[in-house]
């Protein structure tokens, strides 16, 4: 898996070569939005509990590059590459002890980190502003949950979840200004093709995600 | 003395006030966690949860005789699909297995209950 992600590290370096005219470091903050499954909810930018630990928790964020290039007259193509933290309400849960009495009902946060990848073809609609629509695909590094229980049973546990797709294909559609003091803010809605379960759960289950995010890039070259 | 002409810049004024809208709607909208489920109106119900070793399934409210579980691993795998009689509580042993999440389905009826159950670590 390493060697794979390590692999696909340099072909997209490669796409990005140091003579390039345009090439931005990203951050953005991101929300996810589940679909398919009623019980999920986007989690805030930032969350407040008062019964937990830490109070405050950040919802998703991520950073990148991104590079601009000329594709031919007016339309230019925008190629990204980055990390990304996305976080979402699961679907929650019911909590029994062994008697089947219900000790109450958890609402968790699940976080997935993944690698993202993505070429967005861009017309521009002035001479700054653009919108775009293209192709990527997201690589899963990691998903897992924070399981707590309230009635404190047991301590705090994190489970990781495997049962979704290793490699998602992806269809971002973006709005995208750049300024003259080398900066863009970009506006992008993400959505997931497949169904984002894996293995036998995904003949009988479907979940899907579309994940809209707020950009800001920095040119670095 | 030549009067400051203020130059106004719509199509930059008209991203900003979109990027601050919706960040403020996302901000907002989204803070409230989901509305808890009450436990007493679930059907279908796994214990212990979360469990250890094995968890049962038990389905209160139905007068079908017997019932078809399908028991998901953490990978998606299915680990477990069999009848079950209704009036029995049926066990599912985790011991051996994964870690994480384990996703529940029973048709009871001609209707597709859900739920699932996590293993922890001891």
């Amino acid at each position: 898996m390493i060697k794979n992600i390590a692999c696909l590290l340099v072909i997209v370096a490669s796409a990005f070569p140091t003579s390039a005219q345009e090439l931005y470091a990203s951050a953005n903050s991101n929300f996810y939005i589940p679909l398919g499954e009623s019980a999920m909810q986007t989690f805030p930018v930032i969350h407040h509990d008062k019964d937990a630990t830490p109070k405050f928790s950040a919802g998703g964020f991520g950073f990148g590059v991104t590079q601009f290039r000329p594709l031919f007259k007016k339309v230019f193509l925008e190629l990204n590459a980055g990390l990304l933290k996305y976080k979402f309400w699961n679907t929650p849960m019911d909590f029994r002890d062994s008697n089947n009495q219900p000790l109450g009902v958890m609402n968790f946060a699940t976080v997935n980190y993944s690698l993202t990848f993505s070429g967005i073809a861009h017309y521009p609609l002035t001479e700054r502003m653009s919108v775009g629509v293209g192709a990527g695909f997201q690589i899963a590094v990691i998903s897992r949950s924070k399981i707590r229980d309230k009635s404190e049973i047991f301590s705090r546990a994190w489970v990781n979840n495997n049962h979704y797709k290793a490699v998602m294909p992806v269809i971002p559609i973006e709005i995208l200004y750049r300024d003259e003091k080398k900066m863009y803010y970009s506006v992008n809605y993400t959505q997931a093709v497949l169904n984002q379960l894996r293995g036998d759960l995904a003949k009988y289950k479907s979940q899907n995600f579309g994940l809209l995010s707020v950009a800001v890039g920095r040119r670095i070259n | 003395m030549r009067r400051k002409i203020f130059k106004f810049a719509p199509m930059r004024s008209f991203s900003i006030g979109c990027a601050i809208s919706f960040a403020g709607l996302l901000l907002f909208r989204c803070t409230a966690q989901p509305e808890e489920v009450r436990p007493g109106d679930n059907i279908l119900s796994v214990f212990p949860n979360p469990c250890y070793d094995g968890a049962s399934v038990s389905i209160t409210n139905t007068s079908a005789n017997s019932y078809f579980v399908r028991v998901y691993d953490p990978e998606g795998k299915e680990i477990l699909n069999k009848p079950v009689n209704a009036s029995t509580n049926f066990s599912v042993p985790v011991e051996a297995k994964l870690v994480g999440t384990y996703h529940v389905l029973v048709k009871v009826g001609g209707e597709t209950l859900e739920t699932s159950f996590v293993k922890i670590e001891k």
